[in-house]
């Protein structure tokens, strides 16, 4: 009973409606760059998702110039060597240095989820506003093909669309970028359906602004801090999902290091040298773990009642 | 009084219009006879971007020449419209007609359908271990509400959420198969072995993917069961001096499942591609496996077969799990 009645009791309840979105008033910090920056410095997630997002871009600016072998030059060392002072990871099958790959490999493990969300975000974002100002039959247009473009599984549509077009970086980028539009979509255009019927909205209709000026000056600053929240927790399903998807050996071209190709590579010889394995596996997870953190930060910030895991991949 | 009609007896009239949870069943199926549509339309327009030539080129390999490319392309059909090959490979598909691997020239029947029934197998039995699981997870959570040990728990579901499944696969076969080597690194042989090596082949595929859907199972319905504890008929119940056990059992359990089921319809997207992840890194003999490697090998035919056969499973249960939501929903239990 006593379990129950502090349950009941306890302060601080954040039971709300699981599955919907609500902003009942506008983010309580007027401006959105204090509040950001303060989510991210006074909270223990912020300071740690910093930390070690700094030590992951550290590896993955700095590491291609530290490189002490080139990462794609074969037979620099004996093939398949396990870790020694010229190779501290070992050497791989053709005699690479497994080190230097992973210090090269880290750049499309980043970049290929970044431009993708982003871009999937831009465009997401702009028809989610848009469907939620408008509202009517281009809303309700707009909403169905986000439900029926989310309701393909991710996964099989990727691989659907990297067997019919090729495998490239490009090509990964703009099908990731598919993937995320809808689920973006969806959580914008329910965060500005909870703005759109503020006065400083229809002040700005009867001062006969355009729609694309309501849209960006009035709409987009007020579900900036949302948004923020979850660009970042995307970032982190895309860093997952995109590693996966070199560990199916797609988007990258076979030389070309990637950490996610190298684990695919180097399970093989797991028992032999684990270390070519685990190493590039922990910049992935750190980088993940780095991006989950500000989600969290963020999110404890700007969307206080909404479950985070409501809207997922 | 007597020959009037018992109290709930419906007027006369009434049965034309079926209960609100038959509706609600049938939205759902309908939902998901137009997304497998849709997928069979994406499988096969985006395998056939692909000119018939490169298709027959793939299959021939190099220095054939250009007669043997006409033949094949003629034989297969190739030359027709799309929308005349779509048709062909639909109507074939619902006749069980799955046509012959455009490598191999085997029946692709004789490859997706064992594989079928393994990974269905392998999703189930993640599921039957991730639910109860969660559920006991969630309720240890949302019991110990605001205290430090809660904390721990939401951390840790953090970091595990960001771990992705290869790598926790991978984590899993350094420990019980390499350091503590009691597992084999492979589950091949659960399409040759004996009994016990079948068995075998499914522990680490099948605990990588619990490890992947619990943390996210929990977190939602950790928030559930607090949702209804904190909720009025809870607090009633307590007032009236239930028993604790029948309390969070019989009154707060029942209204948290809705969410939790829900939530399990929602995983499964990531469940299934957890299991293409997975099948791929244990070298388990499913439809995954099988689907990755025809991409890889551009076998065209075997591609459309897998990926309808992954989208029909992956359906099949999420119609399953949002039937029992529906069920579960007490709104459209008692309303007609």
């Amino acid at each position: 009973m006593t379990d129950v009645a502090r349950a009941q009791l306890g302060p601080g309840s954040h039971a709300r409606i699981v599955g919907s979105v609500r902003a009942e008033e506008p983010p309580d910090e007027p401006d959105t760059a204090t509040g950001f920056t303060y989510a991210l410095l006074h909270t223990w997630q912020g300071i740690a998702g910093l930390a070690l997002a700094g030590v992951v871009l550290a590896v993955v600016l700095f590491g291609p110039m530290l490189a002490p072998w080139s990462p794609t030059e074969p037979n620099v060392g004996p093939t398949l060597a396990t870790a020694s002072w010229h190779h501290p990871l070992g050497t791989d099958t053709l005699g690479r240095d497994i080190f230097s790959r992973f210090l090269s490999g880290g750049r499309t493990v980043i970049l290929v989820p970044l431009v993708a969300v982003t871009l999937a975000f831009v465009i997401g974002g702009a028809l989610g506003i848009y469907a939620a100002y408008v509202e009517g039959w281009r809303d309700a247009v707009i909403t169905r093909t986000f439900d029926f473009l989310a309701a393909l599984p991710p996964l099989l549509l990727v691989l659907l669309l990297v067997a019919g077009l090729g495998t490239s970086d490009l090509v990964v980028t703009a099908t990731v970028a598919i993937v995320f539009l809808p689920r973006i979509g969806r959580l914008v255009r329910g965060t500005a359906q909870a703005v759109t019927k503020n006065d400083y909205v229809k002040a700005a209709e009867a001062r006969g602004e355009r729609t694309v000026t309501i849209l960006w000056r009035e709409l987009a600053p007020n579900i900036a801090g949302p948004a923020i929240a979850d660009f970042s927790l995307r970032l982190t399903y895309g860093v997952m999902f995109v590693a996966s998807l070199n560990f199916l050996g797609l988007g990258v071209q076979p030389p070309s290091p990637n950490w996610g190709v190298m684990i695919n590579e180097y399970r093989t010889f797991l028992s032999y040298n684990p270390l070519a394995t685990i190493v590039p596996a922990v910049g992935i997870v750190f980088l993940s773990v780095a991006f989950n953190l500000l989600a969290d930060a963020l999110t404890r910030r700007y969307q206080p009642g909404l479950t985070r895991w409501t809207i997922p991949l | 009084m007597s020959v009037a009609p018992a109290a709930g007896t419906r007027p006369p009239g009434s049965l034309r219009r079926p209960p609100a949870w038959v509706l609600a069943l049938l939205k759902q199926f309908g939902a998901a006879l137009v997304t497998l549509v849709a997928i069979s339309m994406v499988t096969f327009g985006a395998v056939n971007i692909r000119s018939p030539e490169s298709v027959a080129r793939d299959a021939l390999g190099r220095g054939v020449t250009n007669g043997a490319i006409q033949a094949f392309i003629r034989e297969r059909g190739l030359d027709k419209s799309i929308e005349q090959r779509y048709w062909d490979w639909i109507s074939g598909f619902a006749r069980g007609d799955l046509g012959n691997s455009v490598i191999t020239q085997r029946p692709v029947a004789d490859e997706v359908v064992p594989r079928f029934g393994r990974t269905v197998l392998l999703i189930g039995l993640a599921l039957a271990i991730a639910l109860p699981l969660a559920l006991a997870m969630s309720l240890y959570m949302a019991r110990r509400a605001g205290r430090p040990d809660e904390a721990a728990a939401v951390v840790a579901t953090i970091v595990a959420a960001s771990i992705p499944d290869f790598v926790i696969g991978i984590l899993l076969l350094l420990a019980f198969a390499v350091a503590l080597p009691i597992l084999p690194v492979s589950s091949a042989g659960l399409a040759l072995g004996t009994p016990s090596e079948q068995i075998i082949a499914f522990i680490l595929p099948t605990a990588t993917l619990v490890i992947v859907v619990t943390p996210y199972l929990a977190r939602i319905g950790r928030v559930a069961i607090r949702e209804a504890l904190e909720s009025d008929f809870v607090r009633a119940a307590v007032l009236r001096g239930t028993p604790h056990r029948s309390v969070v059992w019989r009154h707060a359990m029942p209204s948290a499942a809705l969410p939790l089921v829900s939530a399990t319809a929602v995983s499964l997207v990531w469940l299934l591609g957890g299991t293409i992840v997975v099948e791929n890194l244990f070298g388990f003999p499913g439809l995954g496996q099988l689907l990755v490697e025809a991409i890889q090998t551009g076998d065209t035919s075997m591609v459309q077969a897998a990926a309808a056969f992954v989208g029909a499973v992956f359906l099949a249960v999420s119609v399953a799990a949002d039937g029992i939501a529906v069920l579960l929903n007490p709104k459209l239990r008692t309303s007609r």
